[in-house]
């Protein structure tokens, strides 16, 4: 008797105490449990009210009323509390150690898995925002940038690899207008210095990796040694073959009819428009080609290309067909991603379930992980953000953020040091107070 | 019968001929200036009646270590001493085998700056690239460098020399750790061979590739072409001296090392090399705990970096104490919060962090051999005043002292595959040993000869630390401070100068732009004080003491009361 009180008080304990990342379980780990009596913003089946989802080894397992949690399983009263899918956030630079690789415009061999840093504390504070799964992104300093990487984030391990969305597609990042020309053009003397530099570019490239391809098929044939080996061209071909998604970094109507020009003349049709301002100018076209746009609610103005800029854009887009997301591009604006979706309600008036979209199941599909995230569907992985009220209302926070089944972040346990790795040569840890804007991270290092 | 006489005799002038312009042909760089040390008068050398500790764990009590022509001839307790043999008498002495450091760049330069590259920066050649798979780090070895005295001071007399920048380094090769005798070539003093290729993750600087992930990339398409290479040798391939130069790691014949300094380059650098189908050995890495069930499982080899992070005192985070100087009111106290440190939670908390994790650092190496995971230490990126004291921090935080000198001796022979050369204190090894005059880890044990190569190196008493030499370091009270104080005459905050002309002090006083010449400007120890006169005609007495940039005192003669006053010296 004496024992189990004791231990019934070590339980108690345990669960009261801050959390701090060590405490947390290993990336493989796949949790279970029952969320019960939340309002249940499914996405793709409406909203259910007083609704329970059971979580079973990291997958949702069922979605209904009056579910029981198996015996050891967690339950966690959700009453009064609004349940929604993990948010994922089609452009991030966060958890990086290097951005750009600015030597060349084209790169397309660099891979952002290669500089993954898990023990960057921003990937916390993005679960704080109910955020979990990003799309980090190499820069825009060059027409061709290199691999990107959709992570989970699973916070608490040290091993980058930890952090992959195991299974998701090959996405790439290309750049036009001010950034790339800009580094290339005006910083460096070389091509591209223009808009139509920009294309030719990407055009060249394009066709030399169909040559690349080409001879190496031929070799194959005739039973030839294997012309030296390229990996900028593989990954070239790769996109050609329609292998790798392409998320192009664009603002003007212009430069993004000429992108899509060349993409057919090339046979691509995965594309994504990355920031897209002025895609509300020609979302008929962007919906015809069948491309996705990410977008920022109503940031702009930050440089020339981006004056012509509404905040209606998001509303006009999912309007027009266009299968339109909300990004952060930014670690500090990716904590309130909701309140990003919320403004397409002033500006627009779109539903609830097509606000939520724009940061759930629409850029999941634009990443090609909508099988897998962005909805709550049996099935699915238990990726959930569990808000103290309406997602889409101002006074919601974050109460617990679920990734794989897992509670990653819970505002009731929120330790005061969250830091992985402690550089013991900092008498106090580094903070740096502004994380920049969009503009900015999109061109760390390039100069 | 005589032509055949003749005929031989040619021959053979002919051989010796042959034979001094070969020798004459080799490069005797390091060996030809005065400075260079004689060869000794004997080359046999006797260690009389010491305590031999053959391999960690294996002890020999009065034994006696004798050495002939650089190598051990006989280790044991009734060995006669030879005739020619230089006699150290080593009662009460230790002797241990030579330290191998498994990494190190001492003798290799930094790289000059290299001039401005003008050409297009995203095709570079590939020495600016780093892509030097092929340099050889014997032919830039400078045998002079003062860093080799350095790592023979702390006992290491052999070390695996490397290649310093670029992402394919180069090669690196097993060195002797002392200067060449007068006549000796430079390359005389490698033990071995190439026996590493070395790889970092590292970005060259303003051109392709720049960044860590493009680094990467070309190591990767490097291997891979190297390898289609193999698969097609017999068509015409052509000449390519980075495919060349790795074809002997892809065989799996020449070591690959991969330097990774923190456990997420640790990380990626074990997952670059399972994608190139590439066995790594991982050097640098302080504390890699996080790393340990990699190691484990796919058995990587290791080698610990000796560099630990500087301790931190318990107190480390105390501001200087606001002092109130003898004779001023007892009361009179700067009550404000300075920063964090002037709030004891704070404190305490931050400066706890810190220490669990140096502590962690410095147990990694404890923790590795409790886990039976095979390791050697690296001293590059060391200072050299730290080898051996943090050795001793590897073994306070739990390291035994066999699994220490296991990892300096016979972890990184076998690692090195030398066990027949290094390592121990047997017949035929090296005469490599370490004459200490106590157990090897205790902080008052001195090491008192270093023996390279059977040559005897004398160890010097060390000359002060750095600590002491600030501990005595003079109170300097020349300088321009800024003070916060109501002084004068209502003004609060002003700047004070304070000049040295020979002995005498003299300074000025500006408040709100107005000069008051100071008077009486005196230092004694760390105590300065001044006066100078208010417009009011009153004398104003400044007492105070000085750390460092601060000066924490009193004001006294301002209405009768003494008031407090801090100032901080601005740099320049």
């Amino acid at each position: 008797m004496m024992h189990r009180l004791l231990l019934l008080a070590a339980l108690v304990g345990v669960a009261s105490t801050a959390q701090t990342p060590s405490d947390l379980p290993p990336p493989n780990a796949r949790g279970s449990l029952l969320i019960r009596g939340a309002t249940v913003h499914t996405i793709t089946q409406g909203t259910l009210e007083r609704a329970d989802v059971l979580v079973r080894d990291g997958r949702i397992a069922a979605v209904g009323t009056g579910l029981t949690a198996p015996a050891g399983v967690r339950t966690v009263d959700g009453t009064g509390r609004h349940l929604m899918p993990g948010i994922i956030d089609a452009h991030s630079h966060l958890a990086l150690s290097s951005v750009n690789e600015a030597t060349n415009p084209v790169v397309a061999e660099v891979q952002m898995r290669d500089v993954v840093d898990p023990t960057d504390v921003g990937i916390y504070r993005a679960l704080a925002g109910g955020v979990t799964t990003i799309h980090v992104m190499h820069g825009s300093a060059n027409p061709i940038g290199g691999e990107n990487e959709t992570l989970k984030l699973r916070w608490g391990t040290l091993d980058p690899d930890g952090l992959l969305f195991e299974g998701a597609p090959r996405t790439i990042k290309f750049a036009l207008g001010e950034n790339p020309t800009r580094v290339h053009g005006q910083g460096r003397g070389l091509r591209p210095a223009t808009r139509m530099g920009v294309d030719q570019t990407i055009r060249e490239a394009f066709t030399e990796a169909r040559i690349y391809r080409a001879e190496q098929e031929a070799a194959r044939r005739d039973r030839r040694p294997l012309p030296p080996y390229n990996r900028r061209m593989e990954t070239l071909a790769d996109v050609l073959a329609g292998d790798v998604l392409v998320h192009a970094h664009s603002y003007r109507a212009d430069e993004m009819l000429a992108l899509l020009q060349t993409f057919r003349d090339f046979g691509i049709d995965r594309l994504t428009l990355q920031h897209a301002n002025e895609a509300f100018k020609i979302a008929p076209e962007i919906a015809a080609f069948g491309a996705g746009a990410s977008v920022f609610s109503d940031w702009w103005a930050y440089k020339f290309e981006v004056y012509y800029s509404s905040a209606y854009n998001a509303a006009i887009l999912t309007r027009n067909g266009v299968r339109a997301s909300l990004n952060s591009d930014d670690d500090g604006m990716i904590r309130t991603l909701y309140h990003e979706a919320a403004k397409t309600q002033r500006y627009g008036g779109l539903t609830d379930d097509e606000a939520l979209a724009l940061i759930t199941i629409h850029p999941a599909w634009q990443l090609g992980i909508d099988d897998r995230v962005g909805s709550i569907e049996v099935g699915k992985d238990a990726d959930l953000a569990l808000f103290s009220a309406d997602p889409l209302s101002i006074y919601a926070r974050v109460d617990m953020t679920v990734v794989d089944g897992v509670v990653r972040f819970d505002a009731a346990r929120d330790g005061d040091d969250q830091r992985l790795v402690v550089d013991p040569s900092e008498a106090v840890p580094l903070v740096r107070l502004s994380t920049g804007h969009a503009a900015d991270a999109c061109l760390r290092d390039a100069f | 019968m005589r032509r055949l006489a003749v005929l031989c005799c040619l021959l053979t002038v002919a051989i010796l001929a042959a034979t001094s312009a070969h020798a004459q042909s080799r490069p005797l760089s390091g060996g030809t200036g005065e400075e260079t040390p004689l060869r000794p008068a004997t080359r046999t050398v006797a260690l009389t009646n010491a305590r031999v500790v053959v391999a960690p764990g294996r002890v020999l009590e009065r034994a006696t270590v004798v050495v002939r022509d650089g190598r051990i001839v006989s280790v044991g307790s009734r060995e006669a001493v030879p005739f020619d043999a230089r006699r150290i008498a080593a009662d009460s002495l230790t002797v241990y085998a030579g330290f191998v450091d498994a990494f190190s760049t001492a003798g290799v330069a930094a790289p000059a700056d290299a001039e401005r590259y003008t050409g297009d920066p995203g095709s570079p050649p590939r020495e600016r690239a780093g892509v030097t798979p092929d340099r050889d780090v014997r032919a830039t070895f400078d045998a002079t460098d003062a860093r080799i005295a350095a790592l023979r001071a702390a006992g290491f007399t052999l070390a695996h020399v490397v290649p310093r920048d670029g992402l394919f380094s180069g090669r690196g090769a097993l060195v002797s750790l002392r200067a060449p005798e007068r006549g000796e070539p430079a390359g005389g003093l490698f033990v071995s061979g190439i026996i590493s290729l070395v790889a970092r993750i590292a970005g060259a600087r303003g051109v392709y590739p720049a960044t860590p992930m493009g680094a990467l990339a070309v190591m990767r398409g490097a291997v891979e072409n190297a390898r289609r290479r193999q698969d097609a040798r017999g068509a015409d391939a052509a000449f390519d001296p980075v495919a060349d130069a790795l074809d002997d790691v892809i065989a799996g014949d020449l070591p690959f090392w991969f330097v990774a300094d923190d456990p997420l380059t640790g990380f990626r650098a074990l997952r670059a090399s399972r994608e190139m189908d590439l066995s790594p050995i991982l050097a640098g890495v302080t504390d890699v705990r996080p790393l340990l069930e990699t190691i484990r499982a796919d058995r990587v080899p290791v080698v610990l970096s000796l560099a630990l992070p500087d301790t931190v005192a318990a107190d480390s985070l105390s501001l200087p104490p606001m002092r109130t100087p003898s004779g001023s009111l007892a009361a009179v106290r700067l009550r404000r919060t300075r920063d964090y440190r002037d709030v004891p939670a704070e404190r305490a908390a931050t400066t706890e962090t810190r220490r669990t994790a140096i502590a962690r650092a410095d147990a990694a190496a404890a923790m590795l051999a409790e886990a039976r995971v095979p390791f050697a230490l690296g001293t590059f990126a060391t200072d050299a005043d730290d080898l051996l004291p943090n050795l001793r921090r590897l073994v306070a935080a739990g390291l035994s002292a066999d699994d220490a000198l296991a990892a300096l001796t016979t972890q990184p022979a076998r690692l090195f595959d030398i066990e027949r050369l290094a390592g121990t204190v047997e017949e035929g090894r090296l005469a490599h040993l370490v004459v200490t005059d106590g157990p090897l880890f205790a902080d008052s044990t001195r090491i008192r000869y270093v023996l390279v190569d059977g040559v005897v190196h004398e160890i010097p008493r060390a000359s002060r630390t750095r600590s002491d030499a600030a501990d005595t370091a003079a109170v300097v009270a020349v300088g321009t401070w800024r003070y916060e104080g109501p002084v004068p005459d209502g003004v609060r905050g002003g700047t004070f100068v304070i000049s040295r002309a020979g002995a005498s002090l003299s300074g000025t006083l500006i408040a709100d732009g107005a000069p008051y010449a100071l008077s009486a400007v005196a230092l004694d120890g760390d105590a300065l004080s001044f006066d100078f006169t208010t417009l009011g005609g009153d004398t104003a007495r400044v007492r105070g003491t000085i750390d460092g940039d601060t000066f924490v005192g009193t004001v006294e003669g301002l209405d009768g009361a003494a008031v407090s006053i801090v100032a901080t010296r601005l740099p320049g």
